[in-house]
């Protein structure tokens, strides 16, 4: 069937909002299914949809967010399911977990001062490979992954990501601040099974 | 303000703002305090750290074709 003008138009500025979000859309469904194949079908689910509803888009509105939103509902109903998520966290045992402090104690437990102890945690980071800090964070349960994503590598609001995830201010606060924790504990666990803080 | 408080709005300040007098207490502890000035620095970089090894990955060449067939597909 021919396109009529209309339908052209509405194409044409759908790609021209939403396609150059594409690269981001699929970092973010990686993080969230932990698997390419299954990412990239979130992603083409995602723009289907999307353009199914582009009439429900308010222009001059966030499309970023708009799209997030539905990438989002998208995976919970669909993909979820389909990868065994991390088992339950023991939120008292992370609660109060400060990786900083952790690594503190066990390097001034040889000769250092406190300072220096905090001096060296600093720069310690850097002895982490990228595939750590991702398998960290894909052990975090997914209601707090996709918060501390949203947050900290996306960069979205507290108001933002209340609207994206359709959940309280409050929750996203606690959910980021607990996420964090949890990464924290999986990236100290990481330290210590590698060796990391040896001989600093 | 304690430590762990500084901290605590830290978070907020980086993510929607606190008010300047806040900013401005927060700014006054790091200065006096060394232990939460580096607890700071490390949960940035901690922060920093994700962002590097989350971005850069890109999808197979041909899902942008498989989105635009969808979208001519629901013309």
């Amino acid at each position: 069937m021919a396109e009529s003008k209309t339908d052209q138009v509405k194409k044409k500025e759908f790609e021209g909002l939403f396609l150059p979000l594409l690269d981001n859309l699929y970092s973010i469904a990686l993080r969230m299914t932990r698997n390419e194949k299954d990412a990239e079908d979130l992603v083409q689910e995602t723009y289907l949809k999307a353009f199914r509803f582009f009439h429900r888009f308010e222009r001059g509105t966030n499309a970023r967010a708009w799209i997030l939103t539905i990438l989002t509902n998208t995976f919970r109903t669909r993909y979820r399911k389909k990868k065994q998520e991390p088992g339950m966290v023991d939120f008292e045992a992370v609660e109060n977990f400060c990786l900083a402090d952790e690594m503190v104690k066990e390097i001034t437990a040889s000769d250092k001062s406190e300072a220096q102890g905090a001096e060296v945690v600093t720069t310690i980071l850097k002895d982490y490979v990228s595939d750590d800090i991702i398998e960290a964070l894909e052990n975090v349960p997914e209601q707090f992954r996709i918060a501390v994503l949203l947050s900290d590598v996306e960069g979205f609001s507290y108001q933002e990501i209340s609207e994206i995830l359709g959940i309280s201010v409050g929750t996203v606060k606690s959910r980021i601040f607990r996420g964090r924790k949890i990464l924290q504990k999986q990236l100290w666990d990481f330290a210590k099974q590698r060796g990391i803080l040896k001989g600093k | 303000m304690t430590c762990e408080e500084v901290v605590k709005r830290l978070y907020d300040s980086l993510n929607s703002g606190v008010p300047n007098l806040t900013a401005e207490i927060m700014e006054m502890h790091f200065r006096l305090c060394q232990t939460t000035c580096s607890h700071c620095k490390f949960d940035a970089e901690v922060i920093r750290a994700l962002q590097e090894s989350c971005f850069g990955k890109k999808p197979s060449m041909n899902l942008l074709s498989r989105i635009r067939g969808d979208i001519e597909a629901a013309l």
